[in-house]
């Protein structure tokens, strides 16, 4: 079908095509990516119309009264799939950790249940639809890429699209550049054999992967039951339900894992965000040990350092240095555990340490609290807090600045009615919990991994970004400032002002931070839907 | 302003109240002297025109059907009356009948360099590029983007057909975006 005139598209928005043609012309929008790009230009081109005729500032703009072209079924699936997976995300921590308000929404020590069920949905779609799952993966990579990318690239291909192109250019031969040094495994049941070698890096997916041989390079692994008996001579890094280290692994190990069970050696720092953690008497992690999630239970013997964040923590064996405890509702040291250095725990108040008669502490055991109020407020008294504030609001400033030096569009976003201000909140909690599972994802397909690292870059950017645009967008709403930069720079260090002392209130200040990431994501978000680097 | 003062104050006028009309008067008058500087341009007879307006409106108040918004129904007796006195000037009788387009406005069919994010110095320059265009033009782009018309309005205001008034807004898009385009230069941005 040709595509319809400009003309035709100009009734569409001005709201005066009949019925029956809207609903020929919105299904020609679905599937005719040039007439989408047509028909949000022409919109843009009546706002700016009647804001040049009313005389007034974009930013403080009702939304057009005209039809929205229709974003069409391309881009509305993926969406929809990352906004259930999201809301079940959100339902699920609510229900599990009962919480007034869902503030502690961002401690994932806290989120029970939530590892379960993620592990479960992403099991779940391996096993029944394998295609499906590779479709989500591939939308994952899409999406990050193109959100993400089209933010942290945004002010590239405005300036220099060549700059971009060359990044693009460098960036897709070294994928199957990278995938080409793997072997990798994608079966049912993977079995590396004992007597087997592997001589490089192996990537494996299966429902189980076993390890009986020896694997001469990194083990990097997304099953659902992963067993090391034999020996890794790199790191581990796996995404499993359950990992199983009976084995010998030289370097570290890295896991996002449901349980985390290690009875043999692990000589490198281990890194794990696991619901349960258990080293058995057996087990040894020869380095240091970064351990987050429900709970944590060390039979065996850690080198050098032990840190924890989570719920419950249980120390039988010894940690050869100090052990580091960030939050615990139960921390216990049984009979016979070791710490050769200090122990100190940030608890609640009404938790104690429980050591038992049999434990010692080589060091100063140390207790300290983060709820008293009086370690609350004393912060307030602390000059340098007053100081990193004016920092933390000078680096904004200044980030701020350079960027709409930039791109001024990323700061084009407005709020002009209590939906849109909700809408971009729902944006941003998509964003915020999308953006690092479909980052997750894209790594484990290892020819993504640049794509995940580049998008990790934008996410982290876009974090940081967030409270720069609730800066501006604040500035801007109070101060209605004309053109330029100057003008620009005066609006943002008010709202950065506001923001900032917002940050440090009492109480409210983390409550006031969320909403203001939120926000400034769901901007962020926003802009980059309707971004547009073709320039017709 | 918020709809339902509006009404309630539209009920006191109607009333005989002279207060209650001053202050819809106070309320609305920046948008109807913007509305006739925009069709008349800026001079002497627009405020004339203003002034004219809200004395036709005191005396229309009985007609005004409450359930449409008073701003429309203010801003389309304004548009009428300086439809009138266009036409009085006017030497020409088909005033609103789009001309032959010339080659240059056919050569620019991309859509507008501009987008929503206008500052306010492009704003200014499409602001004056309204005001440059013929009134067969300017006229039903006010009508439509400044004063919300629909089709059906403009096209009784102006009496034209539907389609002319699709065509002559069509028309003065294209207009625009060349004279923007041609005053910016080549490769200028948004």
């Amino acid at each position: 079908m040709s595509c319809p005139d400009e003309h035709e598209y100009l009734l569409y928005l001005d709201g005066e095509l009949p019925p029956g043609r809207v609903r020929g012309l919105e299904t020609h929008l679905v599937g005719c990516q040039a007439c989408r790009a047509l028909v949000v230009a022409l919109r843009d081109e009546t706002r700016a119309l009647a804001d040049a005729l009313h005389e007034r500032a974009p930013a403080l703009r009702a939304p057009s009264a005209g039809a929205a072209p229709a974003r069409g079924l391309a881009f509305g699936f993926p969406v929809a799939i990352a906004g259930a997976a999201a809301a079940l995300f959100v339902g699920g921590a609510l229900v599990e950790s009962s919480l007034p308000g869902g503030l502690e929404l961002l401690n994932p020590l806290r989120l029970k249940g939530v590892y379960e069920m993620a592990f479960d949905v992403v099991f779940a779609l391996r096993a029944r639809a394998p295609g499906l799952l590779e479709f989500a993966l591939a939308v994952a990579g899409v999406l990050s890429v193109s959100a993400l990318g089209s933010l942290g690239l945004g002010a590239l291909v405005r300036r220099g699209a060549r700059g971009a192109a060359l990044l693009l250019g460098l960036a897709v031969p070294a994928l199957p550049a990278a995938g080409g040094a793997f072997e990798t495994r994608f079966d049912h049941d993977t079995h590396v054999r004992s007597g087997e070698v592997v001589r490089e890096t192996l990537v494996a997916s299966g429902d189980e992967v076993r390890v009986d041989g020896t694997v001469q390079g990194d083990l990097i692994v997304f099953a659902e039951r992963v067993s090391v008996r034999g020996r890794v001579e790199g790191g581990i890094f796996a995404f499993a339900r359950e990992l199983e280290v009976t084995g010998a692994v030289q370097a570290g190990m890295l896991a996002v894992a449901e349980r985390v069970r290690v009875e043999g050696g692990v000589r490198g720092n281990v890194y794990a965000l696991s619901e349960t953690f258990t080293v058995e008497r057996e087990g040894s992690l020869g380095s240091d040990a970064t351990l987050f999630g429900q709970q944590a239970e060390l039979e065996g013997s850690v080198a050098r350092d032990v840190v924890f964040g989570g719920m419950r923590l249980e120390l039988v064996g010894s940690v050869g240095r100090d052990l580091h405890v960030l939050h615990a509702h139960r921390l216990l040291l049984l009979e016979g555990a070791r710490v050769g250095g200090d122990l100190d725990a940030l608890l609640p108040e009404e938790v104690e340490i429980e050591l038992a008669e049999g434990a010692t502490v080589g060091g100063e055991v140390t207790k300290r609290s983060h709820s008293h109020a009086e370690a609350f407020f004393a912060r307030f008294r602390a000059p340098h807090f007053y100081l990193l504030l004016v920092v933390e609001l000078v680096a904004a400033f200044a980030f701020g600045v350079v960027l709409y030096a930039l791109a001024p569009a990323l700061f084009a976003s407005s709020v002009p009615t209590a939906g849109a201000f909700l809408r971009a909140l729902g944006w941003g909690l998509v964003a915020l919990v999308a953006a690092p599972v479909a980052i997750g994802l894209t790594a484990l397909t290892v020819v993504g991994i640049p794509i995940a690292v580049l998008g990790l870059f934008g996410y982290l950017t876009a974090l940081y970004l967030a409270d720069v645009v609730v800066g501006a967008l604040i500035g801007r709403a109070l101060l209605e400032p004309e053109a330029g930069l100057g003008a620009f720079a005066r609006a943002l260090l008010v709202g950065l002002a506001i923001v900032v002392a917002g940050h440090a209130i009492p109480f409210l200040g983390a409550a006031v931070g969320v909403v203001s990431l939120l926000l400034g994501l769901g901007l962020l978000v926003e802009r980059a839907r309707h971004f547009r680097p073709l320039r017709a | 302003v918020d709809e339902g003062e509006i009404r309630a104050q539209v009920g006191r006028a109607r009333a005989g109240g002279t207060e209650a009309f001053a202050e819809l008067f106070r309320a609305f008058a920046p948008d109807v002297e913007r509305l006739c500087r925009r069709l008349l341009g800026g001079s002497d007879e627009s405020d004339d025109a203003a002034s004219e307006t809200f004395l036709r409106a005191r005396r229309a108040l009985g007609s005004y059907d409450a359930t449409r918004p008073f701003r429309g129904w203010l801003l389309a007796i304004a548009a009428h009356h300086c439809l009138d006195r266009l036409r009085r000037r006017s030497t020409e009788q088909r005033l609103f009948v789009a001309d032959a387009p010339d080659p240059e406005e056919l050569r620019s069919r991309a859509p507008s360099p501009l987008d929503g994010t206008l500052q306010a110095e492009a704003r200014g320059r499409l602001l004056r590029a309204i005001e440059g265009l013929p009134e067969r033009y300017r006229v039903p782009v006010v009508l439509r983007y400044y004063a919300d018309l629909d089709y059906e309005a403009i096209s009784g205001l102006l009496g034209v057909s539907h389609g002319q008034v699709a065509t002559l807004l069509f028309r003065a898009r294209r207009r625009l975006r060349h004279a923007l385009a041609s005053a910016q230069g080549p490769g200028a941005g948004a």
